[in-house]
């Protein structure tokens, strides 16, 4: 800021007055990161608990055809172990279910349309590793919000004081 | 004299026994218009997640006998076809640091004995051969007999068939694998081998 000529003397230094706008423009970004992270992290707890919500366990199967499922009495050759997975294309299903109540779904289909199904314990680690992340971006955020406004405060008294001194120096 | 009839059908029945008792030979694999796949998958259960790598092409050859319910085989087992419905995961796999399918295409297993337990089950002791390194294994194995029939031919099957079944633990290490530090919680140490085939007499 330049001095007008005939305007009051400048009485608190200039670092000073910067410094503690800083502090203050710090604080107000810490306490804005912390916010953004919790909100993330409540938006990536409900948008994980949907997607597991829709996981079922399931058991990829390569189908025979009818005569062979007939004679076999099974209705293909499993891929696999059963597990919980994703999978939101209903015609991927094949009719009936296994020992542990595991919905078979067809290995070819999923081949054919190029799907490769999520699985539950991948959303699960994917989740937890964000949550955790953007827990700990929040936790940093509000204890930077915090030292940054103790940091504020002890600024504003030395600030008074030295204004003081430095009117009085003046006179 | 009613010892002669009863020692004379004795015989007749012990003579009919031994000629249904006759060990069958059955391919492995596809002919004819078979439909059904033969299937060898192995499974990761890692922390990040599991995947399963699966191949067809299965070959190999079985003698069994329904009767006297033994039996010997090999088996061969293509990996360089292993797919993990991941192209790049493939590549790796194929990878002189997984299964080395340049040098070691094949993964073989071939009996050394095969005891009867109850029903269709038996214990099956052998040696698996991946990527050149020989191991024994002893597995629990499950072999369904289906002799030749309308409904078989009804399935395409040729001549009598087998279906065989079993899964047993691979322990990577124990077969020169070593999981780098970068695939570690993506691939397991140890994978599960599941083997579904179908061998026809034909």
């Amino acid at each position: 800021m330049r001095r007008t000529q005939g305007s009051p003397p400048q009485t608190v230094p200039k670092h000073e007055v910067l410094g503690m706008k800083c502090t203050s423009c710090m604080k107000k970004v810490s306490q804005m990161l912390a916010t953004v992270s919790v909100l993330l992290l409540v938006a990536t707890a409900i948008y994980q608990s949907n997607l597991e919500s829709n996981a079922i366990l399931v058991q990829r199967v390569k189908p025979h055809d009818q005569a062979t499922a007939d004679l076999l009495g099974e209705v293909g050759t499993p891929i696999g172990s059963p597990q919980r997975m994703i999978v939101s294309d209903q015609r991927a299903f094949l009719p009936g279910k296994g020992e542990q109540g595991e919905r078979f779904v067809n290995d070819d289909y999923l081949k054919e349309h190029d799907v490769y199904p999520l699985q539950a314990k991948t959303v699960g680690y994917v989740g937890g590793l964000v949550k955790l992340g953007l827990a700990g971006i929040a936790l940093v955020g509000f204890l930077a919000a915090w030292w940054f406004g103790r940091r504020e405060r002890s600024c504003r008294i030395p600030f008074a004081t030295s204004t003081t001194k430095t009117e009085g120096a003046s006179r | 004299m009613k010892f002669k009839t009863v020692a004379t059908l004795a015989m007749l029945a012990a003579s009919f026994t031994s000629a249904l008792a006759q060990k069958q030979t059955f391919k492995i694999g596809n002919a004819g218009g078979m439909k059904v796949a033969q299937v060898f998958t192995v499974d990761s259960d890692a922390d990040f997640e599991n995947f399963t790598g699966q191949t067809h092409d299965v070959t190999g050859s079985v003698t069994f006998d329904p009767s006297a319910k033994t039996g010997s085989g090999k088996i061969v087992i293509n990996l360089a076809s292993l797919d993990t419905g991941i192209a790049l995961r493939n590549e790796h796999m194929r990878s002189e640091m997984w299964m080395d399918t340049e040098k070691f295409p094949n993964a073989t297993f071939e009996t050394t004995s095969v005891r009867h337990l109850k029903g269709d089950k038996y214990e099956v002791s052998g040696k698996l051969t991946l990527r050149g390194v020989t191991r024994n294994l002893k597995t629990q194995v499950t072999v369904r007999y289906l002799k030749e029939s309308e409904s078989t031919r009804k399935a395409m099957f040729m001549g009598n068939v087998v279906q065989i079944k079993t899964e047993f633990p691979i322990k990577l290490a124990e077969f020169g694998v070593k999981i780098p530090d970068m695939a570690k919680g993506k691939v397991a140490d140890t994978v599960k081998a599941r083997l579904t085939v179908f061998a026809y007499s034909g």
